[in-house]
């Protein structure tokens, strides 16, 4: 069904993406160390004198403001600049996340919630389907016009409020501008990989007013299962991929983009489920009495509750009893027997990434990583205790990234990588679909990494031909089955099977 | 072998220290006033508190291979069969303890001790597997306790009985009220429907102050899952090893252990359809458990305690996502989507206490409906305040003096109370098949309700059969022998017309699908291993279809009458 589209179109995006030859000059570099510190800055809502981004007002302006021939409306095909707007009205689905609001769907889940408005109104859906301004959230769309909101997910959803930017970065002057000066005009960054990881996650992980908690799954939202890497090749481009591909290094034909932007798109996402881990933990709200008739979901901002079950793998409680059962022949790993298997879908991957970067140990026992997984395990967490634990992690994970942005990725360093990811996916694989599926999604994006480092893409070496063969065999155990909506099939066989392809992957980069 | 145990038995009743147990006992002579307090009881050792004894203690009388001829045992005979722990021997729950030493067992303890990180453990040695699997009280001591290796044993049910095992024999005994012979001696009341209902629930369905409690770790270690119960179908399938009231026919002292032992009762309780009674009883208290394990885990003082999953419905979870959803299209009632919800199962029959209560007076039985539907809506409402609710929210709308729990507890005692021929058991029937679908949202919900139809329309097609009576003066042996005539009369009737009425209502339950596709006939008895039957029964429990259901609800309807005599 769609999954399968996605899988198949991301597994080809992604193929695709690396053998792209450049033809236009690459004008990247790295961002200077300062710039990076400020753009981080930008990322976390603030200038860099300390100043609130909040209060300083500005105003989404529009695509009116964007699309003009002459500036991003133009006629060009994918990837020219001049005719991004063109290119997102046509291709992108960004363009339809309003207008999916009025689909049975979504009218169910405003029902079954009882949301006080329908959702095409509701602030709730609004803030990512349709958002009019930068956060924190007002919750007010009311003075949005029909024309505003019907654009979706438009330009200045990802790259700021443009009231007080578009004007000046027409202007000579705009490319001499400092960082700090341009996200005080409201413009957010999206070359450097960590703010571009980050723009991405505010929807598709979450944060405070765009949560998708249980209760919207419950409802009929469709699960968010985002990974950095296989969303960016899927999206269309609107800018130039070989760009991208000479911000990191000089040999942009060699270019170790997609392995660095998966590295980084790891550690951003998981910094992001824990921003919106802790926003849950400190907002929990057990007064809301939902029993009369007549009473109304506040449609302003999702209702935090505690425990929310959206931190736990899904299919660890979705699946039907069965017997003989082949969870309790595996067993249960480090969990108790019983216990809820949290951050299954972000987190599976991240010591590897994180132990890479020789900041911290994140495997170890006594980690903020463990020892989040533990308290997470508990059916009733305790939310003082992981607000600290998840701060911790969190500083490790930006730390990580830091040092990550100015390294030149080597051909070793990716297929280091590579093998980490595959010895880690096998035994994450027996536990659940979700790590087997960030096992393959993590290995397809490092694959193209390391092709492209090594100059493999255009011509498959038989190593990569190998691996590529593996890969699509673990993509067919991933499939759900017609008629359902998580792995009815995934059991005891598959997880095996993945494990031998990942086995053999690891082998052949020996 | 017979002249060995009766001489033992005497032994233990004459000995010095037997002696102050037996003489309290005998201080009620057969004229004595029921009101007059017993001495404290003792065992031969002194102990006043009840002490748990083994099989071994049961075995010498309540065993038919005695034959019948034996002069201690037969006078009782009149009361009870005495082949209890014939019937016993292939009675599923004379396997409890082996269980824990089975597959299953081992595999659970392999997962368990993992879980707990104690490489010792053992599923034999844990209190929480013992409490069920052999009735070990909480506060007892494993290796002291005489009764383990029997499993769930007649001392499980009927109370430890150190104190009572002596008197027990006597008709005397007859005279003493229930309430007395638990309290002071620690027998336990089974033949009244309520305690009856509360003693197998205790296990069935959980209670936390007995130490019973299959936690959401169990589950996930492999314990099978707790399947609704109904009380009297469950009873059936046992099989049973006792004769109702009526079945008994006439005894000695019956009026008075009829006085005794029905507290409250303004008729006869011989003229109850027993089964019907319990059927109506047990429907109530099934609810009434569940709230109580509820209650009670959401206050336990231990911090992992709450939210237990295992008190959850396992379905509400547990079952593949849909595309597109069914459970979306259907919505979630008056609930908020993605909440744990409580079992419904435990829900499904209580509407037959409340019509019970209220008979013909249809105004009576909406006020009482509204207020029961009120409570529910109350505890569903601080359920709904977050996922799992509020503890101390569901403790206080579950246990407070007017609370749900003393709500269903009075239902319950009224329904004892109350009489019911077979005017009731119509309107139990007529209630039955007009229940609405969101009484058997899930499998479970709907087994209850066949099974509670299975039993109330075959007694009501079985009229009972005529016992001889005890004539004026009689002698002992007359009396013994107008009971064996008697037993033969329950025996001719049990497999003739009540196995025959019993038949025809399973014909047509056959016929319909409904005893295949909700799995009537339980893995009872010892030849089937219920953890052998899960693939089947799983895929039962989640491919159960409510309006497959309706359709088969409606037609019962207007079959039912079929099958009557």
């Amino acid at each position: 069904m769609h999954w399968k589209l996605t899988f198949r179109v991301l597994f080809t995006a992604t193929a695709i993406a690396g053998v792209v030859v450049s033809t236009r000059t690459s004008s990247g570099v790295e961002p200077a160390e300062a710039n990076r510190v400020a753009l981080r800055s930008v990322a976390e809502g603030a200038t860099a004198d300390g100043t609130s981004l909040a209060n300083l007002g500005h105003k989404f302006v529009g695509v009116g403001g964007c699309s003009a021939a002459n500036c991003h409306g133009g006629d060009g095909t994918k990837g020219t600049v001049g005719s991004e707007y063109s290119i997102w009205i046509q291709d992108d689905k960004h363009a339809e996340a309003y207008s999916v609001l009025y689909n049975e769907t979504s009218q169910r889940m405003a029902k079954l919630l009882r949301l006080d408005k329908p959702a095409h109104q509701a602030a709730l859906c609004l803030n990512c389907h349709a958002p009019q301004n930068d956060p924190p959230f007002s919750g007010d769309h009311a003075h949005a016009s029909l024309s505003a909101l019907l654009d979706g997910v438009s330009c200045e959803a990802c790259h700021g409020a443009a009231s007080d930017w578009l004007g000046p970065h027409v202007r000579h002057d705009w490319a001499k501008k400092s960082p700090e000066e341009k996200a005080a005009l409201g413009f957010r960054e999206t070359k450097n990989l960590w703010n571009r990881s980050k723009v991405c996650a505010d929807c598709h992980v979450g944060e405070a007013g765009r949560d998708v908690n249980h209760d919207l799954y419950a409802a009929g939202h469709p699960r968010l299962f985002f990974e950095m890497s296989a969303f960016h090749a899927n999206m269309p481009a609107h800018w130039d991929r070989n760009d991208d591909r000479g911000r990191t290094g000089p040999d942009r034909d060699k270019s170790s983009f997609e392995a660095k932007l998966w590295a980084i798109g790891q550690l951003a996402s998981a910094e992001a489920a824990l921003d919106l881990l802790v926003h849950r933990a400190e907002n929990t709200r057990d007064d809301l009495v939902l029993r009369d008739q007549d009473a109304k979901y506040p449609s302003g901002e999702t209702v935090a509750v505690w425990p929310e079950f959206a931190e736990t793998g899904c299919f660890a409680c979705h699946h039907n009893l069965d017997s003989p059962s082949w969870r309790q022949k595996r067993g249960y790993a480090s969990r108790n027997a019983g216990g809820y298997p949290w951050g299954t879908w972000l987190f599976p991957i991240l010591p590897t990434v994180v132990n890479s970067s020789g900041t911290s140990d994140l495997a170890s026992a006594d980690s903020p990583l463990s020892k989040l997984t533990r308290e997470m395990a508990r059916p009733y967490p305790n939310r003082k205790a992981l607000v600290s634990n998840a701060r911790d992690l969190q500083a490790i994970l930006t730390k990580s990234a830091t040092s990550l942005d100015s390294q030149q990725l080597t051909a070793d360093q990716i297929a280091g990588w590579m093998k980490g990811v595959s010895a880690v996916g096998t035994s994450a694989s027996q536990q659940s679909w979700d790590g087997a599926t960030q096992s393959w999604l993590s290995l397809t994006a490092i694959h193209q990494g390391l092709s492209d480092v090594s100059g493999t893409s255009v011509q498959p070496s038989e190593k990569s031909q190998q691996i590529n063969a593996s890969l699509e065999k673990i993509r067919t155990h991933l499939e759900f089955s017609e008629g359902f909506d998580s792995p009815e099939n995934f059991s005891a066989d598959p997880a095996t099977a993945i494990s031998a392809e990942l086995q053999k992957i690891h082998d052949v980069l020996e | 072998m017979p002249t060995y145990f009766r001489l033992m038995k005497r032994v233990i009743w004459t000995s010095a220290a037997g002696l102050s147990a037996i003489a309290a006992f005998q201080a009620f002579g057969p004229d004595a006033p029921m009101t007059r307090s017993v001495a404290v009881a003792q065992d031969e050792l002194g102990s006043t508190t009840p002490q748990f004894q083994g099989l071994r203690s049961c075995v010498p009388c309540h065993n038919e291979s005695l034959g019948e001829n034996n002069p201690f045992i037969t006078m009782s005979r009149e009361f009870c069969v005495l082949n209890e722990v014939s019937i016993f021997a292939n009675d599923k729950h004379r396997q409890a303890y082996d269980l824990l030493k089975g597959d299953l067992g081992l595999h659970m303890e392999k997962i368990l001790a993992h879980s707990k990180g104690d490489p010792k453990y053992k599923v034999t040695m844990d209190k929480q597997c013992l409490a069920c699997h052999a009735n070990l009280p909480p506060d007892s001591d494993i290796a002291e306790f005489k009764s383990l290796e029997f499993g769930v044993t007649c001392e499980s049910c009927h109370g430890p009985s150190s104190l009572w095992e002596g008197p027990h024999d006597d008709p005397r005994w007859r005279k003493i009220s229930a309430e007395e012979k638990e309290k002071k001696y620690g027998m336990i009341d089974v033949r009244n429907p309520v305690r009856r209902a509360q003693q197998c629930f205790s296990c069935h369905i959980g209670n936390v102050q007995e130490g019973k409690v299959v936690t959401h770790e169990m589950y996930a270690a492999g314990h099978p899952p707790l399947p609704g119960i109904e009380i009297e179908t469950f009873s059936q399938q046992m099989p049973t090893h006792w004769r109702t009231l009526h079945e008994k026919g006439e005894f000695k002292f019956r009026e008075d252990y009829i006085k005794s032992n029905f507290p409250g009762l303004e008729h006869s309780p011989l003229n109850d359809l027993a089964k019907t009674k319990s059927v109506i009883i047990g429907g109530t208290m099934a609810l009434r458990e569940t709230v109580n394990l509820f209650a009670s885990q959401a206050v336990a003082q231990d911090s992992q305690a709450w939210p237990e999953l295992a008190v959850f419905d396992c379905s509400a979870c547990h079952h593949d996502l849909a595309a597109p959803s069914w459970r979306q299209k259907r919505g979630y009632g008056k609930s908020l989507p993605g909440r744990p919800q409580m079992f419904s199962w435990p829900e499904a029959l209580v509407k037959l206490g409340i019509r019970q209560r209220a008979g013909d007076d249809d105004a009576a039985f909406q006020k009482d409906w509204d207020a029961y539907h009120g409570k529910m809506e109350e505890l569903r409402r601080v359920l709904d305040r977050r996922p799992f609710g509020d503890p101390k929210a569901i403790q206080a709308v579950a246990m407070g003096e007017d609370g749900l729990v003393a709500w269903l507890d009075q239902l319950a005692s009224d329904v004892f109370v109350s009489p019911v021929g077979k005017e009731d058991a119509g309107r139990t029937l007529k209630t039955l098949v007009s229940l609405p679908p969101e009484t058997y949202p899930d499998f479970h919900s709907a087994r209850q309700l066949v099974w509670a139809i299975r039993t109330v329309l075959s007694e009501v097609n079985t009229d009972m059969p005529e016992f001889a009576p005890a004539s004026d003066g009689e002698s002992e042996k007359e009396a013994i022998d107008r009971a064996l005539a008697n037993l033969k009369v329950y025996n001719n009737w049990n497999e003739g017309d009540r196995a025959a009425a019993a038949k025809k209502v399973n014909e047509l339950l056959t016929q319909l699908e409904l005893a295949e596709k909700l799995r009537l006939d339980l893995p009872a008895g010892d030849k089937y291993v219920i953890a052998e039957q899960l693939p089947e029964s799983l895929k039962a429990i989640g491919g159960y279809d409510p309006e497959w259901f309706r359709g088969q609800l409606a037609e019962l309807a207007k079959t039912m009458d079929s099958v009557s005599n």
